[in-house]
């Protein structure tokens, strides 16, 4: 008796292992779950906070408060670089290899253009 | 009942292997449906693992003694409780735990994953195929529902030989179930960082997936070697808590390696160092607890005789290298994404101590595993068997434990990045004079045993920075919210409970050091009494007053009634007994402890004198020993602590931000960056 | 990189520490393992050297006597007399017929000199009894 109950259990395990149906199937995550870069930055203004806090507290010197302060912000500003604004480094290059950016003097057209109209330079990377 | 068991763990196997195949298969090929059914099959794993326990703690329960394993762990006149935790109590009954903790723990990681990422699909790969070997163990090996065949057919006996008298006691009956919970649960984190590795990520998400996994983890872990102390020490006689026995060092491996792993995640999320480090521990941790159950069930090392006598030793093996070897694979053709975001700055800084105090943990655990397998390594290399005592492991690890006591203190206190003698200053004058002045106090007070001296300035170095940490910023808070002291402390631990509960963590080690620290005091003595006659040890005098039979059901034996005073004053009566077990013949003493802050006064009668004139007792008096297991207490309730989510900035009572708070660590995946 | 330099020369100095620590704690405390058949080869060169010896009690030999505990070990038919002065109190476990391991040295009158003493129960239906983790195996002395 008990032997049946176990083979209907077993059976039971294995249908219920392979019949999945599409519904059953879960949502797909969203493709960005973290961008590493800012995790850094969070971290480095988690950083931030300990520090003021440290000085505050009295734990560090006057020296290496100024220092690790500045190494701090230095770092902060790279990453915030490589997000911020709105339009990352990656997109910027793409742009300026279509010629539609001036590499010289930044400034932007709607098309492509062999000399840029506000610097006169070429707009080709490379050439002065 | 066997049928059910064997059945389940039959099917069990198959599905196991199933889940394995299909979520590697669902996770390369991004196919959804794979990845959900291998999700169902550790569900269908689950249940089947259950009932097969099921079926198990049934039979003990019912006193079936068809089974062997039953016949071989229980017997009728045992409480219920020790029948149930006869199901840990044996080779075969214990893998069958292991599985169900390991089926437990891998239903819920996939319940809580309840998105298709990544990650998933390979950390239920991981978990199953380590269930896939424990469950062939179970079903082919070593299976706990083989019947007993005497003659032809099945038979059963009439009783069990039952559960040795010292194992029945209450410690027992937790001790495996949670130190079970922390050796098995070292698969998870495990699993995520090979799936972290495995899908090609950079490596952030698998630790903060598993910060919280790894912290209970570890508790339980610890936890359960300290409950194996604490009865080692009521129950063997002698008042010892920590041997050197292999199967106890095979529980402190991994934990070592865990407590690395717990501290240099922190140097990965807070400047993207050491991620290589992590994953290497991380390994280490579950191999070690692999390698720590191989050398429990195999008898490789506890038996004097040929390698390997238990058929268990040689798949362990084989699975250890399999897993060994895919994890070195995958951690050598991932370097690239390990790559350290900073460099170390300076030696005297925050990242430093976190390097030694990982590199002290490892070399330890090194160390206590040479000194574990040395009997196999001196046999294979040389021919002769060697082994090494206590001495060996203790030379090592009391300087080791030492130093890495003085990083605890050390490490909270200086800066990231660098620290300037003048910070030093700031932070460790007034500690370091402190332990100084004690030892000093100490010196004069006729204590001579270096490592006590500087074990006690050690502890108060490192009460004192802790101290001051609280104190610090209970006061920063305080100026803002106008608390009383210690309620501003309460807020300081909210705001960041991980690094708070660390502090208690790192208290409860340093009370633990203070009772460690008291055995270098021990005094003993052993004294043949008439009734009526007295002995003196240290300033207690124990008078016999009487040596009475005692009878019951289960067994027989003497009770020593001693009268203990203390310079002519009556402290009350300690009754150490001598049984003898009527199922088993086993003889145990049970002893009597007078537990105190300051000392504990330990007796053990270990029986009558050759003319049965005189007991023969022998008393211990064994100074500040209490105080390991009230550093225990505190050192759980500090990880608890860690395991609370930190206050998140702004929505304490005061209402205002982070700038005078340290940041908590809150809920990573959340917190969206503000931008300047 | 000169930091990596001090660190590496820090490290170098820690594990060189315990590294020499070790080694003596080891050569201290070697101990070999040695059947009792190997014993009786070894003859005159097996005195004071420090040895582990296991083998079954033989049943009816254990006697307390002038604050020692004397008994034999038997194995493989050939058997050992042992005497064991230790302070700590003897396993539980110990009695005749237990599987016992006995740490000491040989003593030139043929007796062995036990300072620890450690022993395993019995068990009825395998020969290597599964203990559960962390159940250790009852010893005596330091």
């Amino acid at each position: 008796m008990i032997t049946v109950a176990a083979v209907i259990l077993a059976v039971g395990a294995l249908v219920f292992t392979v019949m999945v149906r599409a519904g059953d199937v879960l949502e797909a995550e969203p493709s960005a779950p973290s961008n590493p870069d800012e995790e850094r930055l969070a971290a480095l203004e988690e950083s931030l906070r300990d520090l003021e806090f440290e000085q505050r507290v009295g734990k560090l010197s006057e020296a290496d408060y100024q220092q690790t302060r500045q190494d701090l912000e230095r770092e902060m500003a790279q990453f915030q670089a490589r997000i911020g604004g709105g339009v990352t480094q990656p997109a910027v290059e793409a742009r300026v290899a279509t010629a539609l950016v001036c590499p010289h003097c930044g400034a932007s057209f709607p098309t492509a253009l062999k000399f840029c109209g506000e610097c006169g330079r070429p707009m080709r990377r490379n050439t002065p | 009942m066997e049928n059910l068991g064997s059945i389940s763990l039959l099917v069990g196997f198959c599905l196991s292997l199933y889940a394995v195949a299909a979520s590697a298969a669902g996770g390369w090929k991004r196919n959804a449906f794979l990845v959900e059914s291998s999700r169902r099959a550790v569900y269908a794993v689950w249940v089947l693992v259950t009932a097969a326990s099921a079926a198990l703690v049934g039979a003990l329960l019912a006193d079936d003694f068809r089974f062997a394993y039953v016949a071989s762990n229980s017997n009728r006149s045992l409480a219920a409780a020790y029948k149930f935790a006869a199901w840990w109590g044996g080779q075969e009954g214990s893998l069958l735990f292991w599985n169900w903790v390991l089926a437990s723990y891998a239903a819920l990681v996939v319940r809580l994953r309840r998105t298709h990422d990544a990650l998933t699909p390979w950390v239920t790969a991981t978990l199953m195929a380590t269930q896939g070997f424990f469950l062939l163990l179970n079903a082919f090996v070593a299976s706990p529902f083989r019947m007993l065949a005497v003659g032809r057919g099945i038979t059963e006996v009439p009783d069990g030989t039952g559960l040795n008298p010292l194992l029945q006691h209450w410690a027992m009956i937790i001790h495996p179930p949670v130190l079970y919970l922390g050796y098995v649960g070292f698969t998870v984190p495990f699993a995520f960082a090979v799936a972290s590795l495995a899908a090609r990520q950079p490596g952030h998400e698998w630790i903060h997936l598993t910060r919280r996994w790894t912290i209970v983890t570890w508790l339980f872990q610890g936890g359960g070697i300290l409950l194996g102390a604490a009865w080692a020490y009521a129950v063997l006689g002698w008042g010892g808590y920590w041997g050197w026995d292999p199967v106890e060092n095979a529980s402190l491996l991994p934990w070592l390696t865990a407590t690395a792993f717990l501290h240099s995640v922190m140097m990965q999320e807070r400047r993207g160092m050491m991620k290589i480090w992590n994953v290497v521990l991380i390994s280490c941790t579950f191999l070690l607890s692999i390698l720590g159950t191989f050398l429990t069930r195999s008898g490789v090392v506890s038996s004097v005789h040929a390698f390997g006598k238990s058929p268990l030793g040689s798949y362990f093996v084989v699975f250890l290298g399999l897993a060994l070897a895919v994890t070195i694979y995958l951690i050598l053709s991932r370097l690239e994404y390990l790559k350290p975001e900073a460099r170390l700055q300076s030696v005297v800084s925050r990242e430093s101590s976190f390097l030694l105090n990982g590199l002290i943990l490892l070399l330890v655990c090194f160390a206590i595993l040479w000194g574990t397998l040395y009997p196999l390594i001196s046999e294979v290399f040389s021919g002769e068997k060697m082994t090494v005592g206590p001495p060996y492991f203790n030379r090592v690890n009391i300087p080791a434990g030492l130093f890495l006591l003085l990083l605890t203190g050390i490490g909270p206190l200086v800066a990231w990045r660098r620290a300037s003698p003048d910070s030093l200053r700031r932070n460790f004058l007034w500690p370091l004079a402190a332990a100084l002045v004690l030892a000093a106090g100490l010196f004069a007070a006729g204590v001579r045993h270096p490592y006590a001296l500087v074990s006690f300035g050690l502890c108060l170095f490192v009460t004192w920075t802790i101290g001051s940490e609280f104190y610090r910023g209970a006061r920063a808070i305080q100026a803002r919210t106008r608390q009383n002291l210690p309620a501003a402390a309460v807020e300081l631990a909210r705001r960041n409970t991980r690094r708070h509960g660390g502090y208690i963590v790192h208290l409860g080690v340093v009370l633990m050091f203070v009772g460690f620290t008291g055995s270098a005091f021990n005094q003993e003595a052993t004294v043949e009494l008439k009734p009526a006659a007295q002995a003196r040890l240290g300033h207690y005098e124990l008078r016999l007053a009487s040596v009475r039979p005692v009878e019951n059901e289960n067994y027989a034996g003497q009770t020593a009634l001693v009268e203990v005073s203390q310079n002519g004053r009556p402290l009350g009566s300690l009754r150490p007994e001598r049984r003898l077990y009527k199922s088993g013949g086993q003889t145990t003493s049970n002893v009597a402890i007078r537990r105190g802050l300051t000392e504990d006064l330990y007796l053990n009668f270990a029986g009558l004198s050759e003319d049965n004139q005189r007991a023969v007792l022998q008393a211990y008096v064994f100074p500040l020993v209490s105080w390991i297991w009230i550093g225990s207490v505190v050192l759980v309730l500090g990880g608890c602590i860690c395991l609370v989510p930190s206050a998140k900035p702004g929505h304490s009572r005061t209402g205002s931000g982070g700038a005078e708070s340290p940041h908590p660590e809150g809920t990573r995946a959340e917190a969206r960056p503000t931008r300047h | 990189m000169k930091v990596y330099w001090r660190f590496a020369a820090l490290t170098v100095v820690i594990v060189g520490t315990l590294a020499w620590l070790a080694a003596g704690g080891f050569n201290e405390t070697k101990t070999y393992y040695k059947t009792i058949a190997e014993l009786d080869q070894m003859g005159a060169s097996a005195i004071g050297k420090r040895l582990r010896v296991a083998g079954d009690v033989e049943a009816g030999s254990i006697a307390r006597a002038g604050g020692g505990v004397r008994f034999v070990l038997r194995q493989e038919q050939r058997t050992l007399r042992v005497v064991y002065r230790g302070t700590a109190p003897l396993p539980d476990t110990f009695r005749d017929g237990a599987q016992a391991i006995a740490d000491g040295r040989m003593g030139s009158d043929g007796v062995f000199q036990a300072t620890k003493i450690q022993a395993k129960c019995a068990s009825k239906y395998e020969a290597e009894p599964g203990r559960p983790p962390g159940a250790p195996v009852r010893r005596a002395g330091l």
